[in-house]
């Protein structure tokens, strides 16, 4: 059975709450902060966390807008955070045995 | 838990998050609801005043153009106010939705006031373009959204649009109209409702 190579995978993007974000974000491209807590079950301190790791990473970008008077993040996944997304789908891929 | 488990494990994550990402979730029915309403009203109005129903004068079909646009357009802007608090707006299908329909408006808006200005198109013409204008937003937002079904009724808008050409605004075309637009516009709207509560629910 082969064993699974650690240097194939993004670090950035392995890990549960930020392949949730990436994966809710590669379809809804951008997302609010809330929404985004309740798709992913984290609470605020994590996901903030998490969505930093991203951010340094280049792969989503946050902005503040106003709905109405309340404050709002988007965060919203960059060119480079699709590709890292799909490279680590590729990487994911080619760790799974192929099918005849 | 051995890899395969946990890779499958997050191949199921993603599956189910990219779904939850790509759900339409803000469909905005309730604004085809109410232009249904209205442009139905408006051709209603068009109708009595045309027909002599009422003591008014032929000019003041306008008038109730006019008070469908100003009441339709403050009635959006009202109703987006509260839809841009919700989470869901800052999606982009939801964004290019508005869009669609805010470029279209714009586009008939400036084509009835322009016309209303420089009388340079007889007045029926804005009737005849409409539901070409529908139909077009109709066409983008059923492929925008993966909606094969609004791209059937955009092409029950084009059809509506050819068929008051060939048979003109007269007589009792004006409700027939009145009742088949409010019909494809009221008819979409409550179909994105039913869609959007059973996506929420």
């Amino acid at each position: 059975m082969p064993e699974i190579d650690p240097n194939t995978l993004d670090d950035v993007i392995h890990g549960r709450v930020r392949l949730s974000v990436m994966a809710f974000l590669s379809t809804a491209g951008q997302a609010d902060f809330s929404l985004l807590k309740e798709k992913t079950q984290s609470t605020d301190g994590n996901l903030s966390t998490h969505l930093r790791k991203l951010e340094e990473a280049g792969y989503v970008s946050q902005h503040k807008r106003f709905a109405g008077r309340k404050p709002q993040t988007v965060v919203a996944m960059t060119e480079a955070g699709r590709t890292a997304f799909l490279n680590y789908l590729a990487a994911l891929q080619a760790l799974l045995p192929a099918r005849a | 838990m051995s890899w395969q488990e946990r890779v499958q494990e997050d191949l199921m994550v993603m599956r189910r998050m990219a779904e939850q990402g790509g759900r339409l979730t803000m469909p905005g029915g309730h604004y085809y609801v109410l232009w249904g309403i209205l442009v139905g009203l408006g051709f209603a109005g068009t109708y009595v005043i045309g027909a002599g129903l009422v003591p008014l004068e032929p000019w003041t079909i306008s008038i109730v153009w006019v008070a469908v646009n100003v009441i339709g357009g403050l009635s959006t802007w009202y109703l987006s106010t509260l839809d841009d608090r919700k989470p869901d707006a800052v999606r982009l299908t939801n964004r290019i939705v508005g869009s669609v329909w805010l470029a279209m408006g714009m586009a008939m808006g400036a084509l009835f006031f322009g016309n209303l200005a420089f009388k340079a198109l007889p007045y029926a013409a804005m009737a005849y373009v409409s539901p070409f204008f529908v139909g077009a937003a109709f066409m983008m937002i059923g492929a925008l959204c993966a909606l094969p079904w609004m791209l059937a009724v955009a092409a029950g808008w084009i059809v509506l649009g050819v068929a008051m050409m060939a048979f003109g605004l007269t007589g009792l075309t004006v409700p027939i109209y009145a009742v088949l637009f409010s019909a494809l516009m009221v008819g979409t709207g409550l179909k994105l409702i039913a869609m959007e509560r059973r996506l929420q629910g």
